[in-house]
Parts: structure tokens; C-alpha cells; sequence
């Protein structure tokens, strides 16, 4: 682990880019996010951030710092407006600015839906592409902070069917480095889901890929594929660890989606067929998101190219309570199960 | 109702006022015809009664932004949009800037610094900050114009805007058309008082009560506005006018026991006004008046034409 980066940011000191460090080192996730947001604020001088909380004090922690490197201007603290903020944005961004809207946790996106789905994603349709509105809504996923029903949402499902808006969710370092660099460099506004109970975890920030929105294999395997995003691709991972240990060693491969709109059809296709075996992982409830659009997209699929139909393992219906709510989202536990029901069947889970 | 002390900075430009409220007027009246014989597919919004507003675009620079409401044809105009411009969006040519794909009233042309409005009544005042915003950290010497209705008063976003306006001194403009009707509402069933301004005040930006029906004085205050808003201090301007037609084509008028209302402000028409002004001070004929007249309404109907042309040779492409 960087621990030179992660004492830099807890002290308030501006976070070293990623080219004046070892490349190879390890960094946690919320680092990675601080990371990217000096890099690009740094050779970009059209980006600034708006947020509640983001300067002299971070209550996100991500941009601790950033205030000393790029000053009061740039790193904007703001009223309690959500909507105006990314209105804001939309308008900056006619002028050629990429902003940054921090929310204090992804729920938020509620009060600002028109000025991001009737401004950011509709004005460039509109105006015939006269005018191009990419901003970068930072939605933390404040699961298992306690904060109830109103604090802990997955938003995804909510933007799914938005044309012209992306959605990225990283899963680890690698992810949350350069899918929030690739949302500067896209025309469109991006719905940014970093997971805050992925923040201590620590990896490699690797090379940049030749396309950053393309979903990565995360273990190879041939035996089922598990698709998932954010946090579901790490307990897939950590499914597929125990499952390749267990008695009956299951050979599982683990596809990481990171960008879930636009979906990259053709990798989630192709690493289907390379096990014909598909659970795909949400941690949303089944009315929406990319689950039921993967398994809509893998029923057209020729009959008996797969050997199963796909499956999706998805949160039941309902919102998330106070206490107890990690009892309805999916687990490590029932990814396994869930692998071991397309291998199987049902009957040989007990 | 005219004001002497601006006589010696406008005097030249009241030919130039009475040709743009003429035009904006002619060309509303000219599409509720159009959509009357179903010769269009959408509704339109007209400003009947609101074209001294439309003046405020004369005292912005080439480099100064506008958002417009729905209802702010002469001021788009005066902008630099073109009647026939219009017209291809009204007609919906697949070859016209918004391809087709939105409603006239919400045209953009973001090549003349017109940025679109939107369904979201009040929703492109925060657009609107944000482009102001830009402004100030590039210390341009521009300033945004906003254009809102008295309705979009209901709106959180206008609030939580103008808050942040003021709070940051953005070089923003806010003009509000206050025609004291949300469709078929009076002002008194919304709020408590009919001027805006004294409550914009507060959020730190300052106010100017304006004749919305006197060109002369809109053109003053929005000089001073530009003015004050480059100078840090973010501008509203409250200009009190009447709606002198229905919401939009969709429905008649909707409004009832306004008869009153209705020959009180005909006698404040601010296009008669002009138009005795430049009888009585500017030298100029009722003859030349005509003339004026005669060439908008030809040029307007030549502008249909082209339009149509335009738009057949879009579909035949």
C-alpha cells in the first residue's frame, strides 16, 4: 500500500500524480479517486469541483488537498443545492468546462434528476449537438454507513434507461483511476458509482487500456462466468477463490463490468460464451440495471449456445433498513451458491 | 412614461426598437396563423405585448450569453436569430440547428450566444449561473442574461440559484417578464407580492423595477445591469408588462374578467409608444411608419417561403 499518498491525504497535502510515483505501487481505492481527480485537474485548468464539503474540509475525504493545489476557485464549496450545482455544471460545460458535482452520498441524485436527465443527458439530442454537456455526478454508494433507506442506495437502475448518460462503477484501484479519468474525456455526463465500502481496499494502478470502458476479466476461469460491477465483482472474486478450494474444485471466471452504460455488448457476449455458463451479479433489485439487460441481451443468443439459461442473482425488491441491511444484498455466499446451482442444479445446494 | 434622460443614448435607436418589436409582433401574429391552418406541427408561445423586452439584446456584447424563456422571441432576435431561422425550427426541417428534434421556443443557436431554455420552468437559470461562472474564472468582460418568467418564482431552482449568485457575485443579468400570470393564474394566487425584485434583494443582488412596455427604459436598465454585473454586483431586472395574448396555442385565452386589464395596457402598447415617440421627436412620418410596416411584413413572408423551400429540399436530400 501507498502509504506515502494515503498520509499525504489524510494530512491535507496535495496528492502526488500518478506519473511522479512508482506506477507499480499499491494504492487504496479512495486514493486512486484523489489521484484522478488531481491529474486531470492538473492538466486540465477547464474542470473545477462542486460539492458540499469538498474544500478546507473533505467530508468524503477524496479531495482532501485539492483546495491547496488549485485554489478556493477551483474546489467550490456549496449550499445544500443539488439541482443548481449540476445545472451549473451543465452550464459550464457549454463554455467548455468538465465539472465535477461531489454529492454527498449517490441517494442525493434524487433532487437533481431533471437537471441531470432534462439538462445534462437531453440538452446535446435537443440542440442537434450544437452544445455537449459532460459533467461527472460522484455518486458515493454509502452502503453499510447505517444512514437507512434514504442513504445507502445503488442508483444505477435509476439512470439505466436514460439514453446518453454513462454509468461507471469501479471495483478496485485500477478502476476507480481510470474510469474517472474516462469520464472527462467523454462528451456525455457520467453517473460516477465509487463504492465508499471499497475505499480502504488496496491495488494496483495498472497501464491504461486501450479502451478504458471495456469490461476486464478479473480471474480467468471455465467453468461459469460471473458478471458483476462495483463491489458484486469483488465478492464474485471472493466467491470464486473459495469455490476453486472447495471439494468439488468450480473453475469460475470473473468479468468486472466498470462501465454499465453503455454496456459493452460484444466483451459481456464474448466472455459468456467462453463458459456458457452466466450469473450475473446486482446489487439493485431484478426491475432494472444491467442485470436484466445482460440476461435479456444472452436470451437472443441462438438456443443451446449457452447451457443454461442465464441467471441473475439480484437484491429482492424492497429498499434497505437501518439494521440488518447486508442480509438482503447478495454475499459471496450466494454468488457461490448461485454457481453451484448452474453447474448442478437447485437440489445440490443445501 | 418616456424618459428624458436617456433621450440623447437612444434617440438614434428607437427606429431600431420599433423595427424589432414590429417584427417579433408580426411574426407571432404570423404563426398562430400558421398554426391555425395547420400549416405547422407545434404550439407557439407568443409575447404579445412583451416586445419592449426584447430590446435588452441590443445592450449585450457579441461575447455576453443569453438564456432565454420560452417567451422571449424579440430579445432572440435581437440577439441575431432570423425570422426564417425560426421558422425552419417552427416547421421542424431535419436540416434547421436542432435538426428537428425540439420545440422552436427552446431553440438554441449557441453560435449567436443563445443557449436553449426548457420544459423545466426555471430550470435554465442554473444553466445559466454555470455559464456566468465560467465567465468570472476566465475574468471575461461578459455577462450571462437569464430570462425568466414571474411563474418560474415557484421554482426551487431559481431559488437556489439566485442564492448561489449572489453568494459568488457572478456576472449574471436576471430579467424577469413579469406579466403577473402563470397561464391562467394572477400573480396574487402565487405569492404575496407581485414585484420580484424585493425578494431577490436578499439573496445580495440588486434590483431595478422596470417599464417592461418602455424600450427606452428596458434598454437603460440593461445597460446598467450589464454594468453592475461586470462590476461584481449580480443585476435583476422586474419588468412589470402584460401578457396581451393567450398562454400558447393551445387553448384560448384563459383568462377571465381581464377586459380591464386588457384596454389599460393596449393604451401602454410599447410599440405605439415608439411609434409616437419617432412621430413626435424623431422626425419620422407616419408615411415612413408604414413603410417600415410594409417591408417586415413582406420580409416575414419571404422568410415562410425560403423556409419552406429549405425544408423541402431537407426532405428530399
Amino acid at each position: 500500500m501507498n502509504r506515502l499518498v494515503e498520509t499525504l491525504v489524510e494530512q491535507g497535502k496535495p496528492i502526488r500524480r500518478a506519473k511522479e510515483s512508482n506506477p507499480e505501487a499499491a494504492i487504496t481505492y479512495k486514493a486512486a479517486l484523489g489521484r484522478a481527480l488531481c491529474d486531470v485537474m492538473e492538466e486540465n485548468a477547464k474542470t473545477f469541483i462542486l460539492g458540499q464539503d469538498v474544500g478546507r474540509f473533505s467530508i468524503g475525504g477524496i479531495t482532501t488537498g485539492l483546495i491547496d493545489s488549485f485554489g478556493a476557485a477551483r474546489v467550490r464549496d456549496c449550499p445544500i443545492s443539488e439541482s443548481a450545482m449540476i445545472g451549473m455544471a451543465v452550464g459550464a460545460a457549454m463554455n467548455g468546462y468538465t465539472v465535477v458535482v461531489e454529492l454527498a452520498y449517490a441517494d442525493i441524485a434524487a433532487v437533481a434528476f431533471s437537471s441531470i436527465v432534462h439538462a445534462a443527458a437531453k440538452i446535446p439530442y435537443a440542440t442537434n449537438g450544437q452544445l455537449r454537456c459532460p459533467l461527472i455526478v460522484r455518486s458515493p454508494v454509502n452502503r453499510f454507513s447505517r444512514h437507512g433507506p434514504m442513504g445507502t442506495e445503488v442508483t444505477a437502475s435509476w439512470f439505466y434507461n436514460v439514453p446518453d448518460i454513462d454509468i461507471a462503477m469501479p471495483a478496485d484501484s485500477h478502476e476507480a483511476y481510470w474510469l474517472l479519468r474516462h469520464a472527462f474525456e467523454r462528451p456525455v455526463p457520467t453517473i460516477f458509482l465509487e463504492d465508499r465500502s471499497l475505499n480502504a481496499t488496496v491495488g494496483v494502478i495498472g497501464e491504461r487500456a486501450e479502451i478504458l470502458s471495456r469490461p476486464r476479466v478479473l480471474r480467468p476461469g471455465s467453468d461459469v462466468t460471473v458478471i458483476g460491477a462495483g463491489r458484486m465483482a469483488t465478492l464474485a472474486l471472493q466467491a470464486a477463490e473459495a469455490l476453486a478450494t472447495a471439494r468439488r474444485g468450480i473453475d469460475v471466471r470473473v468479468v468486472s463490468l466498470g462501465t454499465v452504460k453503455p454496456l459493452d455488448i460484444d466483451t459481456v457476449r464474448t466472455e459468456s460464451l467462453a463458459t456458457r455458463r452466466v450469473l450475473i451479479v446486482q446489487e439493485e433489485p431484478r426491475f432494472g440495471g444491467y442485470g436484466p439487460v445482460i440476461q435479456s441481451i444472452l436470451a437472443e443468443l441462438p438456443l443451446g449456445t449457452l447451457k443454461q439459461p442465464p441467471a441473475l442473482l439480484a437484491r429482492p425488491n424492497t429498499f434497505l433498513p437501518y439494521n440488518r441491511e447486508e442480509d438482503l444484498l447478495p454475499s459471496a455466499n450466494a454468488i457461490a451458491d448461485g454457481v453451484r446451482a448452474l453447474l448442478f442444479g437447485k437440489d445440490e445446494i443445501g | 412614461m418616456l424618459d428624458s434622460r436617456i433621450d440623447h443614448t437612444v434617440g438614434t435607436q428607437a427606429a431600431d426598437f420599433y423595427r424589432l418589436m414590429l417584427q417579433t409582433r408580426l411574426f407571432e401574429e404570423y404563426c398562430s396563423r400558421l398554426r391555425e391552418e395547420g400549416a405547422v406541427l407545434g404550439n407557439t408561445y407568443p409575447c404579445l405585448g412583451q416586445e419592449a423586452l426584447g430590446v435588452a439584446g441590443f445592450a449585450l456584447a457579441p461575447g455576453d450569453a443569453l438564456f432565454p424563456s420560452y417567451r422571449s422571441r424579440a430579445i432572440v432576435f435581437a440577439k441575431g436569430a432570423t425570422v426564417e431561422q425560426h421558422f425552419r425550427e417552427l416547421i421542424g426541417d431535419a436540416g434547421a440547428e436542432q435538426g428537428g428534434r425540439e420545440v422552436f421556443h427552446h431553440s438554441a443557436f449557441p453560435r449567436l450566444g443563445i443557449m436553449p431554455s426548457s420544459s423545466m420552468i426555471g430550470g435554465w437559470a442554473p444553466t445559466a449561473a454555470g455559464y456566468a461562472l465560467t465567465q468570472m474564472l476566465e475574468h471575461a468582460p461578459n455577462v450571462t442574461l437569464c430570462v425568466i418568467g414571474d411563474g418560474s418564482f415557484g421554482a426551487g431552482d431559481v431559488h437556489e440559484t439566485l442564492n448561489m449568485v449572489g453568494l459568488w457575485k457572478l456576472p449574471l443579468v436576471l430579467m424577469v417578464e413579469n406579466n403577473g400570470y402563470q397561464v391562467s393564474a394572477s400573480w396574487d394566487r402565487m405569492r404575496q407580492q407581485r414585484a420580484i425584485a424585493p425578494y431577490v434583494a436578499q439573496y445580495g443582488i440588486v434590483t431595478r423595477q422596470v417599464d417592461g412596455n418602455s424600450a427606452f427604459d428596458v434598454y437603460d436598465s440593461m445597460v446598467w445591469a450589464r454594468a453592475q454585473a461586470l462590476a461584481g454586483r449580480p443585476a435583476m431586472l422586474d419588468c412589470f408588462t402584460y401578457r396581451m395574448g393567450g398562454y400558447s396555442s393551445h387553448f384560448g385565452e384563459p383568462r377571465t374578467g381581464i377586459e380591464a386589464d386588457l384596454a389599460l395596457w393596449r393604451r401602454r402598447d410599447p410599440i405605439g409608444a415608439v411609434e409616437d415617440w419617432l412621430q413626435s421627436r424623431g422626425g419620422c412620418s407616419g408615411k415612413a411608419l408604414q413603410g417600415i410596416r410594409q417591408q417586415l411584413e413582406e420580409a416575414i413572408d419571404a422568410a415562410w417561403r425560403k423556409a419552406k423551400e429549405a425544408a423541402g429540399r431537407t426532405n428530399d436530400a
